[in-house]
Order: C-alpha cells, then structure tokens, then sequence
C-alpha cells in the first residue's frame, strides 16, 4: 500500500523558537517576506487551564488539495508513493490563484520569482533517506513525519485554534495538544 | 491594487458577454440594424475583449506564458474560464466576420454558439471564486452576481450604441429596472448571509459598510434605478442621452461593486 505522509506537531514540545522556520527559510534561501513553516502563539485557553503554547505549520499535503483544483496549470501534484504535494515552479505562471483556494493560505507568492511557493516536505531529501530540514533542526523533536496508513498515533487532533476546518481539503497534519499542568519547558 | 486587472477582466468579460446577447438577439428577431452599426458594435466587442484579455494577463507573474492556463482544463476552474472566454472572443471573431460578409444566416447560427459559450465562460468565471477558503465569495450569489452585472451593463450598452446611431430604438429600461430589482435583492440576501456566517464573513461586510466605495455604489444604483424607471414609464427618456448617463452611472457602480469584493475577501 503506497505510503500517506504527513507532519505530526507536538504542540506539547514546542517552545516557539523557531527554528523550524529560520532554517527551512534558510536552506531553501527564501525572500525575506516568505516563509514555507510558520510558528504562531496558541490562545491561552487552549485546553481549559491556561498554557503557553506554539504551533508550526507549513503545508499539510491534504487528501484533497485545493491548490491542485485550482491551479490553471497543472503545477501541483500528489505523489502516488507518499501523498506529498508537489508544486513545480517550471509549470508556475503566478497567478496566486492557489494561494486564494488554499484555505490554510500555505502556497506563498514569491516576487523575485514571480512565482508561487510552498513546503515540498523537502521529498528530494526524504527520497534519499533523511530528514525534513524543519523535522532535523527542532531542538525539542517537536516535528515528526509520519506514514499515517501505517500508524495512527493516539491522542492527535486535526485542529487547532487558527486553522481552518479539516473537512474542507483533509489535512494529512496531526497534532498533539499540551497536557494542563505540564508547563515546565516553555520559552 | 493588486487585483486591479481582475475587476477590470470581470466587468469587461460580462458586459460583453450581455451585450453581444442583446445584438444577437435583435439580429435575429429581424429588427432592421444596417450593416455598419452591426460591424460598429461587433467590433467593439472584439477590441473589449482583446482589452480584457491583456488586461487579465497582467494579474499574472508570468504573462509571456499565458497560454499554459488552458493544461489543467480537467480539474481547475480557471483554465475552462481562459479556454472558454478565449474561445469567446475568438467565436467574436468569426461573427464580425459575417457582419462584414453581411450574411445574416451564419450569423444567427454562429452567434447562437457564441453566446453559448460566453454564457459558459462567464459561469466558469464565478465558479472559481466560489472556494471555501473565502466565505464571502462561497457562494451562488457570486454566481448571480457576475450574471447580473452582463444583464445590467450589456443590453444599454447595445441600446446606447443603437440610439447613438439613430437605428432601432428598443426599449430596454423594463429589463434593466427588473435586473437591478433582482440585483438588489441579491445583494440583501448576500450581506443578511455575510452577517450570519463565519467570523471571516462578518468581517468582510464589516470591511464593505466601512468603505466609501459601498456608499457611493448605493448612491449609483439609486441613480441608475431612479433613471431608467423614468425611462420605463415616460418614452420620452428612451433617447441617447438617459441610455448612454445610465450606462455610465451603472458602469461606475458595478466598477465599485468588484473593486469590493476583491478588496473586502478574508481569507479563512
């Protein structure tokens, strides 16, 4: 069975340092005003008692990406072995239409470039054995990728506050929510 | 404003596509409209829509590589509203031509595929803002409203142009005031919905109350209902001047009303 990979954030790790962001920025030498991992602070109230908490995103490869539907041109595509979306800047006429449709807002115009972008799960790096830039550079281990058609971690949510409904385009993005009381780590 | 060309290529793309109906449809009734207002008016659609068709290409970060926008015709709904709009204004094309030739036959039979595909285009056009990620555009009323703006702005273009030439002088405010009656039922529906969706939504109507240009696209409606409503009653007002003022009024506030909505979208 061909493989459905996705990022499993662990909020309860995150301390918001951001170096998932800085160093996907930086590996891929992005223009100041892009990122492809965004780290943002949660609500204080995010599971009852109150917590600091953080939480990356970036592309959530999801089942049914919109961005695929929307663009003119054929520029995403969804892996058959892994399920990663891909977007190819070759095809890219920069008509952020993708951007629009996407309701996580992931694909980003670059305007050096004139061009979109977005997370690729760095899969050229996956395809020879190693890690996501943003999964080897947390301190806290906060990132993992995981073949969610080989296991289903127990206790994963689909959403969190700022993220859009997971119905519309099925995020392939798990996350695991702090634990009240436990608030020994944070920046 | 980054989605300058977009409003400008929706608004021309619809008042083509209503205009070039109403010809189509006066040709066809065998109202008596010369060769030379026929050509006059074919041609403009044809300039309109080579206009609307650059224009739109400067929304893009590629223009040069344009064409690449009819590959995923399959799956997205901006490559069948590129394949179909240019087949448009390319079908445009071919009924200047029989204008030209002045054959009336090919004319009606080419102008009825036309306009099938402009009507085809133009849905195409509406289905790619109706995405959930924007809840103030998920929705038919986006459809309505891109049907409504070819209605309101096509038929008195046509009708200015004719009057303007002293030909054929139909009477086209009862449709127009019916339209706008339609239209402002829409956009009653479309903020009553706004106000009671999604937090992005409410956002979005809060935006448009907000923005001068709303007011002043009440104000224009206002006009152009007030005027054509005249029109309708009294045949005295059916004339260039009441046809040509209320185009351009209507013209001004559907130029308002899209400005608006590509301003006022919040994104999920």
């Amino acid at each position: 069975m061909a493989k459905k990979l996705g990022f499993l954030v662990n909020i309860e790790r995150c301390i918001g340092c951001h170096a998932c962001e800085i160093s996907c920025k930086s590996f891929y030498q992005l223009e100041p005003s892009m990122r492809r991992r965004t780290v943002r602070e949660l609500p204080e109230d995010l599971v009852g008692s109150p917590v600091r908490a953080f939480v990356s995103t970036a592309c959530n490869h999801c089942d049914e990406p919109a961005c695929q539907k929307a663009c003119p041109v054929g520029a995403y595509t969804k892996r058959d072995e892994d399920g990663i979306v891909v977007h190819n800047q070759e095809l890219c006429i920069g008509c952020q239409m993708c951007g629009k449709a996407c309701p996580y807002g992931v694909p980003q115009y670059n305007p050096v470039k004139k061009k979109m972008d977005k997370c690729s799960m760095c899969y050229d790096r996956l395809d020879v054995g190693e890690s996501p830039i943003c999964v080897s550079k947390c301190p806290m281990e906060a990132i993992e990728i995981v073949d969610y058609n080989e296991v289903q971690p127990s206790g994963t949510v689909s959403l969190v506050p700022t993220f859009a409904d997971p119905s519309i385009t099925h995020p392939t993005t798990q996350f695991i929510l702090p634990k009240p009381g436990k608030q020994f780590r944070r920046a | 404003m980054h989605d300058l060309p977009l409003v400008v290529f929706t608004i021309l793309s619809q008042l083509i596509l209503g205009g070039f109906v109403t010809l189509w449809w006066i040709d066809r009734k065998k109202t008596r409209i010369s060769r030379k207002t026929g050509l006059l008016i074919s041609i403009s659609f044809l300039i309109l829509g080579g206009v609307s068709l650059l224009v739109s290409m400067l929304h893009l970060g590629q223009p040069f590589f344009a064409y690449r926008a009819i590959l995923n015709f399959g799956v997205s709904w901006l490559s069948r509203e590129v394949t179909f709009y240019g087949a448009f204004v390319g079908l445009i094309l071919a009924y200047t031509w029989f204008w030209y030739k002045d054959d009336r036959a090919k004319r009606s039979t080419i102008g009825w595929i036309t306009s099938s595909i402009g009507v085809v285009a133009i849905f195409s056009s509406a289905k790619i803002y109706m995405i959930p990620a924007i809840p103030a555009w998920d929705g038919v009323s986006t459809l309505f409203a891109f049907f409504l703006t070819s209605i309101l702005l096509g038929p008195l273009f046509v009708a200015a142009i004719l009057a303007i030439r002293g030909e054929v002088n139909i009477n086209i405010s009862g449709l127009s005031v019916l339209t706008l009656a339609v239209t402002a039922v829409v956009m009653a529906g479309y903020f009553s919905s706004l106000l009671a969706g999604l937090p992005e939504a409410v956002e979005t109507a809060r935006l448009t109350f907000n923005h001068i240009f709303f007011w002043i696209r009440l104000v224009t409606f206002a006009a152009a209902f007030t005027i054509l409503f005249l029109s309708y009653k009294n045949s005295k007002w059916q004339n260039v001047k009441i046809y040509s003022v209320a185009f351009a009024v209507l013209l001004i506030s559907e130029f308002l009303g899209r400005v608006l909505f590509y301003e006022t979208a919040i994104h999920l």
